[in-house]
Order: structure tokens, then C-alpha cells, then sequence
């Protein structure tokens, strides 16, 4: 579009620009840094209580703990779970909170102490044993699956998706800093590399 | 001297600024006539396209769009996110009632482009078996032109838009004019030798209007991966950057933004249309604008809308409709039926977050009830598969720790296949106005009533086992299937309502996209679409588009219009 073009849908548009906001474009980088209100020294979670807070924090760094590179304590993972589940749906708010009170009651049935107080060893033997299925199979029978195991997972679903979506998270799958860009390549192999299908056939 | 564009009469009106409506106005204002575009929406500005912003940048990092209150049906769409929402419908300014048991997920735009931002790009040719498919199995109608009619048209659009893509010679898929396709994977390229020598069916690299080279002033894809945030570089194919900017670049054709039109006007001393009413978006005043000819460019279900809200004492039941087919024979593809697994064959470990990625998959060509193939015994038509075979970061990996986070990286080579299916034009699956129901202009809205049929459920189940069919013979392993029917809407590819044919008893418009009954309206868009194919059908409406104003320039020149 040139200055030409511009100016007459300009003309046609701007009394609408100026009437209603809404009828803006949005501009990008929206309101704010959103990495930045995460990292304020004066922070407060706003939907979960501080216990909740420890929890999830302690959560999060053994499902994602730091290795060579940082873990989801360091990406602030509980801050912006705490965030986006003010807002989320009454349905999702309470999966979040039932599945972080589970984890709870289970340490007070198994431990006689709730999973910030466990020793590191223990918390890991309790996460153990809600990481991996624990259905009973024996002939015409099927316990019904362990509960533990689907609280665990919309947890660990929760802090990865928050983990790797964090700065740190993206440099940990491969965020130069720039923007994404590239030539795909695709497969390099010689002509009938795959077609000979050798091994298989 | 600035005129106001109100007072002029226009040659041609064309009501929506998308894919055919670009084409429309670049094709009729290039030729020298007068046009001009209407848009319900406002404008569109490169400034918003966020393709390369990381999602930490915003709010809710695009992780869910729960806490959005004013669009729930439009969040359903797969395009529909934390980045670009504002450019979808507000659902509560324009509603929309269905039966209770029958829901219609409608997902569509109102800016400048239209749906041309958020496209899925996939870009297919209809064939002979799609035109003629009534005359094959002997359900509905065939079209009124056959494929040599239509392939020029094809041509034209293929050669502006850039379409890459391979030729593979398959009749149920004809080849166009393609720029380079985009490159297949490892895992793609053994899939497709395998279920070629398997099965004898034909894997192509997706058909995409993307550029793989660089193309009529535009620039070749750089692979971030997420078009439907915007592209900087337009490289791939949206209207307002292509097709409008030409008709603009014209000084022919003025574009009307935050117009919202209500009907078509009649001339009271003869059969003709006079022009538009439209709301001012902004405003809410009511305006109008005056041309010689009418077109309808705003989406199937839009566009015919506006003429059934255009009954006057002698249409009374909408404009065009003396044939009582207006409104009938409303059809979306059916999805929801695939398969996916993984090729652990391949140790290929997934592109980075910094690139490239490649906005496009494999497509695999029709292969059921096809011209001279065996025919099904409990479905007629066909279905595609849209799929792909790279390796993704496995987020899904199991346990925790350490070890997760090494296997988040690691990744998984997973393969997947999703089905477009032929949806049949049932008239039973219907739009009609809802009598009690206006949009936020008070424009009355749409009652749709649709369901898929017992021949899509049929076609969904043998979909869904043959995919993973498919995928076991190529060694995938974990492999899950769905034969389910998704939603009618789900697959954004609304058709038909206003069938194109020979004869004015039997379909609403003729083969050019005229109303039978107004030589000077025009319904051009999926509206007109008498089958549905299974192939992605935008290349195929902006064919149509060209094919129709290429005859009206002809009346034009002859002084008819």
C-alpha cells in the first residue's frame, strides 16, 4: 500500500479509530513486560495462598529441577501459574487447587507431614510413586487406576507448560534470542535411502 | 478533490475484503472499473503481525483463552489465540442460534483480509471426480462446468497467489502451476515410498500458499513456523497485502472499512439490485452506496445472510430464491477421524525453538471410490489426509526431573494423519434467519442447523482404521486412532447455501456465480459451491471468483452490466 492507498482508507477510517477504542488495533508488545511484573521484588501471589505458593514452588523444581541449566524455580514457574489461574475458569481453578491438596493429604496419610516439610529424599519416593501408573492387573480384574497419578500429571502439565514457555524454558529447547527463522532442509539422505526400506523388509 | 465515497455509484460493490473478495476488486478495478470493497471490519496493519514474539511476551503466554469472555466460539479454532483473538469475532456482538443438538462451531473474521490471515494456506484443485461426482455415484448434483472449464482460472490464481507443491500426476488431484515444494522429512519420505508401494496411494508434500522461492514482489518463507500470527515478509498469501493492495494501487477501487452490510437494495421500476445498506460499525448509522452490480464476497454463510435479510414484496423469502434453495444444502468438511504414532526408526532430534519450522505437512491423496478404483460399499466420496512425520520436544514425556528434562529435549518422531472428508449438500443442513435474533447492529442474525450425516460417520470409520493402517505399515509404533465426527464448523470450510446451475428451478445461481433471479447480484464465494470435494476449497472459490468477473467484465465491454 502506498501513501496514496493509505490516505484514503485512512480517511474512511479514522473517525472510527477515534470513537472506539476497541475498534484499535492492539499493539504488540502489549501493556507492560510481562517477564519483568513476574520478576518484581514486591511480588504476591494473587489466587493462591502461601502455602499453596511453597508447594507449588517445591513442585516445580523437582519435576523440572535445575540441571546445567536452570529449573522452574529459577523460571518463576509458580509465579505465573499463580497468575493465569486467577483468571482461568472456575473449573480449571479447582482441578489446580484439588490436585495441589491432594498431594497434601496423600503426605499426611503416607508421611504425618505435608510435601514441603518431607526430607528431599521422601518427597522424591512420593513423587515416584504418583509419576508412574499404579493399576493392579490381575486376571478379569481392574483396580480402579490410582488418583495420585492423574493429579501428578495436570501438575506436571501445568509447570512444563509454564517452564517452557518462560524465557529460560525456550533457551532450554533452543531460543537463540532471535526470531525463529531458517531453510528446512528435510531429509538429506541419498536417493533411495528410505525407499529401500532395507532393514525392514 | 475528495468525494464522499457515498455519493458516487459504483460499477461493482463488493461486500468482504477476504480471499475472494481481494480478487474480485483486483480483477474488476484493474480491468478499469469503479469498485468498491466493503469490510465489516476495520483495518489491518503489518504493525500487529507478532509471528516472532516469544510467548512470554504476553500475559497469559498463550497458554489458554479462558480468561477471554467474548469470544468462547471462537477460541475453538485451532488459529484462534492469545496473539491475534481481536482479529476473530466478538461471539457476543454477532451471534448466532442452532438446534440444542445440533452445534455449529462458526469461525470467521471481520477485519480487512478476513480469514486470508489466519488460513490454514492448504491449496487443492477440485477434478473431474469432485465436479462430476453426481454423475459417478449418482448423489446430488454435478457442477455446471467440468474441470477444463475451470483449470485456466486455477492457473491465473496458482501464478499470482504462489502455490508450492509437487506434480504427481494422480486424476483425483490434478497438478497446477507450483513453485517448489517444501522439503519432507526423513520419515515423511519413507511413509510416502512405503505407502506407494504398499498401497499404491499418493503422498505429496502439502500444497501450500506459502513461497518457497521469491514471488511477484514478495518474499520467500524464512520458516518461524506460526502464519496465522501475521508475516512479516507476506510470504504467504493473505488478500490485503496481495490481491487489495493491487486493486487499491488501481486508484479504481476504494475500500470501506467498519461496514456492516444488511442487504442488497432493489431499483423499484426494475428487476435490479441498487446498491447496499450498510451499518457504520462505528456509528450505528445506517448508509447506503449505489452500484451496477452486487457482489457477494463474505463468506458462504455471510453472504447469503444478507440476501435472505433482503426479501422485498416480490422475493419475499430472499433475494434469488424463487428456486426455495436458498439457505439449503449448507456443507463443512468432516474432521475429527486419524491416526498418530511414532517412527522410532528415526533419531532425528526436533528443530530448535529458533528454527526452522515448516507451517506445512504431507498430504495424501484421495484414494477411495475414485474414478476407475474399486468403489466402498457403505460410503461414497473420499476424504484426504493432512499429516506430517517430524520430531517434536516430547513434552509428554514421562516421570520427572532430570530425566524428564532430558527427554523433553530428546524429543519423539511422531507421525500423525487427520482426515478432511467429503461432506454431501444435504438440504436438511440448513441456514435460515432466526426471527428473534439480531446481531449487535441489529442486523437479524443466522439459525444453522446442521449435522453430519450416516455417510460421513461411515467414511470417519474406515478413515480412521485405514490411518492407522497406514501408519502401522510404515513401523509406527503407539499408535492411536479416532473415528470420530468432529463438530460441524471444526474444519472452517462452509460451502454451499447457494448453489450454482443450469437450471433456476434447481440451484440459486448460474455457473457464474449471477443470481438466477437479479442479473446484477452476485454470490461469489463457498456460497455457490455445489459439492465439496475433499480438498481444501479456497484456491478452488478464488478460481470460481476470477472465472465469474472475467464474465461480467464481458458484459461490461458489451455495455450490458
Amino acid at each position: 500500500m502506498n501513501r496514496r492507498d493509505l490516505f484514503r482508507t485512512t480517511l474512511l477510517t479514522v473517525g472510527a479509530a477515534a470513537a472506539d477504542p476497541a475498534l484499535h488495533a492492539r499493539e504488540f508488545p502489549p501493556g507492560g513486560d510481562a517477564p519483568k511484573d513476574l520478576d518484581r521484588a514486591d511480588w504476591k501471589p494473587v489466587f493462591l495462598d502461601a502455602h499453596q505458593n511453597q508447594t507449588l514452588i517445591a513442585l516445580s523444581d523437582l519435576i523440572i529441577p535445575a540441571t546445567d541449566t536452570p529449573g522452574a524455580k529459577a523460571a518463576l514457574v509458580n509465579r505465573f501459574l499463580d497468575l493465569l489461574m486467577s483468571v482461568e475458569t472456575a473449573e480449571t481453578q479447582r482441578a489446580f487447587l484439588a490436585a495441589l491438596s491432594y498431594v497434601d493429604g496423600a503426605c499426611m496419610a503416607e508421611y504425618k507431614s505435608a510435601f514441603i516439610y518431607l526430607s528431599p529424599e521422601q518427597q522424591v519416593e512420593f513423587l515416584s510413586l504418583l509419576a508412574y501408573p499404579h493399576t493392579h492387573e490381575r486376571w478379569g480384574e481392574r483396580e480402579p487406576e490410582f488418583p495420585g497419578t492423574g493429579h501428578f500429571e495436570k501438575l506436571k502439565s501445568w509447570i512444563s507448560g509454564a517452564y517452557y514457555s518462560s524465557p529460560i524454558g525456550l533457551k532450554e529447547i533452543g531460543w537463540d534470542g532471535t526470531f525463529p527463522h531458517g531453510v528446512f532442509t528435510g531429509c538429506e539422505h541419498s536417493g533411495s535411502a528410505h525407499s529401500a526400506d532395507a532393514a525392514q523388509d | 478533490m475528495f468525494q464522499d465515497p457515498l455519493t458516487r455509484t459504483y460499477d461493482a460493490i463488493v461486500v468482504g475484503s477476504g480471499a475472494t473478495g481481494g480478487w474480485a476488486a483486483k480483477r474488476l478495478s484493474e480491468a478499469g472499473l469503479n469498485v468498491a470493497v466493503l469490510e465489516a471490519g476495520r483495518n489491518i496493519s503489518p504493525k500487529e503481525f507478532t509471528e516472532h514474539m516469544p510467548a512470554f511476551q504476553l500475559k497469559y503466554r498463550n497458554v489458554s483463552l479462558d480468561w477471554l469472555k467474548s469470544r468462547p466460539i471462537q477460541k475453538q479454532c485451532y488459529a484462534c489465540m492469545e496473539y491475534n483473538y481481536d482479529w476473530f469475532v466478538d461471539d457476543l456482538q454477532n451471534p448466532y442460534s442452532t438446534p440444542p443438538d445440533k452445534p455449529f462451531s462458526w469461525q470467521r473474521l471481520r477485519i480487512v483480509g478476513g480469514r486470508t490471515l489466519v488460513w490454514g494456506r492448504q491449496s487443492y484443485r477440485l477434478s473431474d471426480l469432485d465436479l462430476k461426482a453426481a454423475s459417478h455415484d449418482g448423489y446430488g448434483h454435478d457442477w455446471p462446468f467440468s474441470y477444463r472449464d475451470i483449470a485456466p482460472y486455477y492457473d491465473i490464481v496458482e501464478d499470482y497467489v504462489g502455490i508450492s507443491g509437487a506434480a504427481e500426476g494422480n486424476d483425483a488431484l490434478p497438478d497446477g502451476h507450483f513453485l517448489p515444494p517444501m522439503k519432507m522429512s526423513c520419515g515423511e519420505m519413507h511413509f510416502r515410498d512405503r505407502m506407494a508401494k504398499q498401497f499404491g496411494r499418493t503422498v505429496t508434500m502439502g500444497r501450500t500458499a506459502i513461497l518457497t522461492q521469491n514471488h511477484n514482489g514478495r518474499l520467500a518463507c524464512h520458516y518461524c513456523g506460526p502464519c496465522e500470527r501475521g508475516c512479516s515478509t507476506f510470504s504467504y498469501f493473505s488478500s490485503p497485502f496481495t490481491t487489495l493492495k493491487d486493486a487499491l494501487k488501481t486508484g479504481k477501487c476504494t475500500l470501506i472499512t467498519n461496514a456492516v452490510v444488511a442487504k442488497v437494495n432493489m431499483e423499484s421500476s426494475s428487476n435490479r439490485a441498487s446498491g447496499v445498506t450498510f451499518i457504520d460499525g462505528i456509528t450505528r448509522q445506517t448508509k447506503t452506496v449505489r452500484g451496477k452490480a452486487v457482489i457477494l464476497c463474505a463468506q458462504a454463510l455471510e453472504s447469503t445472510r444478507i440476501l435472505l435479510n433482503s426479501s422485498t414484496g416480490e422475493h419475499a423469502a430472499g433475494l434469488g430464491n424463487s428456486s426455495g434453495l436458498l439457505g439449503r444444502g449448507l456443507m463443512d468438511h468432516s474432521t475429527g477421524a486419524g491416526a498418530s504414532g511414532e517412527l522410532p526408526q528415526f533419531d532425528e532430534r526436533p528443530s530448535p525453538y529458533s528454527g526452522p519450522h515448516r507451517a506445512n505437512g504431507i498430504y495424501v491423496i484421495r484414494f477411495r471410490n475414485t474414478m476407475h478404483g474399486p468403489q466402498q460399499k457403505n460410503f461414497i466420496r473420499g476424504y484426504g489426509f493432512q499429516g506430517s512425520a517430524v520430531p517434536a520436544f516430547n513434552f509428554g514425556a514421562a516421570g520427572f526431573g532430570a530425566d524428564y528434562k532430558q527427554a523433553v529435549k530428546e524429543g519423539v518422531y511422531s507421525i500423525s494423519l487427520g482426515a478432511f472428508g467429503e461432506s454431501l449438500a444435504r438440504e436438511e443442513n440448513y441456514i435460515s434467519i432466526d426471527p428473534k435474533l439480531k446481531d449487535a447492529w441489529g442486523i437479524p442474525a443466522l439459525h444453522i442447523s446442521m449435522t453430519h450425516g450416516e455417510n460421513e460417520k461411515a467414511m470417519h470409520e474406515d478413515a480412521g482404521s485405514t490411518a492407522a493402517e497406514m501408519l502401522e505399515a510404515a513401523g509406527a509404533k503407539n499408535i492411536t486412532l479416532k473415528s470420530t465426527v468432529a463438530e460441524p464448523g471444526m474444519a472452517i470450510h462452509e460451502l454451499g447455501t447457494a448453489r450454482m446451475g443450469t437450471d433456476p428451478k434447481r440451484s440459486v445461481t448460474d455457473p457464474y456465480c449471477q443470481l438466477h433471479d437479479l442479473n446484477n447480484v452476485f454470490a461469489m464465494d463457498g456460497a455457490c459451491f455445489v459439492s465439496s470435494g475433499c480438498q481444501n476449497p479456497t484456491l478452488t472459490m478464488m478460481a470460481i471468483t476470477v472465472r465469474a468477473c472475467d464474465r461480467l467484465l464481458e458484459r461490461f465491454k458489451r455495455g450490458e452490466a
